[in-house]
């Protein structure tokens, strides 16, 4: 199809929106706007298919499920892959195999922009501190939030343009060129493509007993045909069966008393939530080599210091600073340890011997510990088995799944967070400290692996294609046929969970993500062209 | 003496999975933290062993105490894991005697006084000294976020 520059220019705006974290959220935006499955239906709209658009990005999201961002570790961009790889299909009228074999090349082009640009945002770091300094603290939401926000806008429009415009009009030649074989042999190798997904998925959570409901949820689907929806709804209910939970698990968030005396001080309600926002919406507007969400963390408390330190102008500029050093943690984790720094200047205020020393040890401690956890939780757990849910969902060209996975996990977020603002506020470190010594942590982790392994059991049979295509023929009888008559036979999908298997191996041994899924690519090419799958 | 099979300086110290990526590598089963701050506050050490991988035995101690626990004949099939926040408490190490051949630094993150010097580590001048003295002593010092990464020298960037 032909594709006009306002589809161009809307499609460019989309990518930068996806990469602000304005009003959903730092991790909501990420989560959910920046994912292929719901980006796949904005572009789909632009294009005027919005169907085709949702199966094409359901299907690129399949890819990235496994990939995660941890301990400022930066994976390949699923956000530039699922847009472009999307808007690239639908212009050129490419099936969704060689779409994906599109995405995975822009995928990598989106991580080199994103290293680039933490990078670059080191380079403000000497302007906050100097304002710092000055205790200039009403400039700092300039510094982490407009600059940032202005110049990669600028920047990142002007990329994806350039890509789009020159992309589209080379797309029809490329087409043309690559037409026949080559082009079948794309679209076989995109067929292997969503197992590097789902092997790099498992790394996180095939392990100890969760290793067996791989298998069960994959026979549940192989021999009895079960959808994702209905494994997910069956091994949910197991997972939790066989973990098992007791009253104990529970008790550290009995032990949290609402308001107390030590509360409500000198903050009101309203200064707490106007805080937790600005961390939740702009953590990592600046985020950057040097500090992480340090500066993020400081723009947060910025409210909260300018109440407490009104007219001490050294006692603003101490707080700013033992606020804006370098913090890296998860989300709603960090939420919780702005609620116990809130509460520990709040006592510090009233008199408290809180020395800065405090601060730091606190921040610095919790943090880790927090990211573990919560990169765990959200990342490994309720992400990829709600994005499962629904790519499913998607991939059959259910157009309302994108929008209903966004609004659920939004309201996951904003709700969880608040209330872990709260539970910070309100107990000091107490209640971390009690949740991480109880082993509830664990026993949902568990939960989540077994689940997580059955789904992906699941996603195997019905994501990933891998059909043999040998056979005898003796005067236009089929004597014998590979795929039909044994693999079928005996174990249908059985190369698919092979395939799978041999990335998780590798993924084990510590093979880079970019590689294997080049050395998948390779395979399904080779494979493809020889007319060996079919 | 002890049978330390990797010294680490990460100043998120038991950070989730960047940490469970050196433990598998090591095999190691237990975690030497040496912090003044965190082995004398309680509330601190509390995290410090809610964090700790139930499978590996933790200890935090003073720069003194880990001295002298180093020192110790090794127990059958030990195998310690050391980590610092800054070089400093390696530093003193190696001054009292413990063998140190290689340590691998992770993330000193940014604050005012430090200067970047590469990705993920910043450094005061003093901290910088201390990695001169422990490169003059002998030890390699290498930068490695993740196994995966490849070791840069820090002579470099010295």
């Amino acid at each position: 199809m032909d594709v006009s520059i306002l589809q161009i220019c809307l499609i460019s705006f989309w990518y930068c929106f996806a990469n602000i974290s304005w009003p959903f959220g730092s991790m909501g935006q990420w989560a959910t706007l920046n994912r292929p499955l719901v980006s796949g239906l904005v572009v789909g709209l632009i294009l005027g298919d919005p169907v085709q658009g949702t199966i094409i990005g359901a299907t690129i999201n399949i890819m990235y499920l496994g990939i995660i961002s941890a301990g400022g570790s930066l994976p390949s961009d699923s956000g530039m892959a699922g847009i472009m790889g999307t808007a690239f299909a639908i212009i050129g009228g490419l099936d969704t195999g060689a779409a994906l074999a599109l995405a995975v090349p822009m995928g990598l082009v989106g991580s080199v922009l994103n290293v680039l640009t933490m990078a670059g945002q080191c380079f403000l770091i000497p302007l906050a501190d100097k304002w710092i300094d000055e205790g200039k603290s009403n400039r700092i939401m300039l510094i982490n939030m407009w600059i940032p926000y202005i110049v990669k806008t600028v920047i990142r429009f002007v990329i994806a343009f350039v890509i789009l415009y020159f992309g589209a009009n080379a797309l029809d030649s490329i087409v043309n060129a690559l037409s026949g074989p080559v082009m079948d042999a794309l679209s076989l190798m995109g067929g292997l493509l969503p197992a590097v997904g789902v092997g790099l998925m498992l790394l996180t959570i095939f392990k100890g007993r969760a290793r067996w409901f791989l298998f069960l949820g994959f026979a549940a689907t192989s021999y009895l045909n079960l959808g994702t929806i209905a494994v997910a709804f069956i091994f949910g209910i197991i997972a939790v069966l066989v973990v098992g939970f007791d009253a104990d698990d529970l008790s550290a968030f009995r032990s949290v008393k609402g308001e107390n005396a030590m509360t409500y001080r000198y903050f009101s309600k309203g200064d707490l939530t106007r805080a937790w926002l600005r961390w939740h919406w702009f953590c990592e507007s600046c985020y950057n080599y040097e500090r992480m969400q340090g500066l993020g963390f400081c723009n947060a408390m910025v409210p909260l210091l300018n109440k407490i330190y009104k007219g001490d102008k050294e006692g603003l500029v101490a707080a700013m600073k033992r606020h804006a050093m370098f913090f890296n943690t998860d989300h709603n984790f960090g939420g919780m340890i702005l609620g116990i720094c809130a509460s520990m200047e709040e006592q510090k205020k009233a008199g408290a011997d809180i020395p800065e020393e405090a601060f730091v040890s606190l921040k610095s401690g919790l943090m880790g510990p927090c990211a573990g956890i919560g990169d765990t939780l959200s990342q490994v757990v309720l992400l990829p088995i709600l994005s499962v849910i629904f790519i499913n969902l998607a991939s059959q060209g259910a157009v309302w799944a994108p929008v209903a996975f966004t609004i659920i996990f939004m309201a996951i977020f904003y709700g969880v967070g608040y209330w872990m603002l709260k539970l910070g506020y309100n107990s000091g470190g107490e209640t971390v400290l009690k949740l991480m010594e109880s082993g509830l942590f664990d026993k949902v982790i568990e939960v989540a692996s077994i689940l997580g392994c059955a789904v992906m059991g699941a996603l195997v049979c019905s994501f990933v294609t891998f059909n043999w295509n040998v056979s005898i023929v003796q005067e236009g009888v089929e004597l014998f046929n590979l795929q039909t008559g044994v693999f079928d036979a005996i174990l249908p999908n059985a190369m698919p969970l092979l395939l799978t298997m041999g990335v998780y191996g590798m993924a084990k041994k510590g093979v880079k993500s970019s590689y294997i899924t080049f050395a998948v690519m390779g395979l399904g090419f080779v494979l493809g062209v020889l007319g060996l799958i079919a | 003496m002890r049978n330390i099979v990797m010294a680490r300086v990460d100043e998120r110290l038991i950070h989730g999975q960047v940490m469970t990526s050196w433990l598998k590598l090591t095999d190691a089963n237990v975690i030497l933290v040496i912090d003044g701050p965190s082995a004398t506050n309680a509330f601190l050490k509390r995290i410090l062993f809610a964090a700790a991988p139930k499978s590996i035995t933790l200890h935090v101690m003073t720069e003194e105490d880990a001295a002298a626990f180093l020192k110790e004949d090794a127990p059958e099939g030990e195998r310690v894991f050391v980590l610092t926040k800054t070089p400093g408490p390696m530093l003193k190490m190696v001054k009292s005697g413990i063998e140190l051949s290689e340590v691998i630094l992770g993330n000193m993150g940014g604050a005012a006084g430090r200067k970047r010097f590469n990705k993920s580590i910043s450094a005061s001048d003093a901290e910088i000294q201390d990695f001169r003295d422990l490169v003059a002593s002998g030890v390699s010092v290498y930068c490695q976020m993740v196994p995966t990464d490849a070791k840069e020298n820090i002579k470099k960037l010295l």
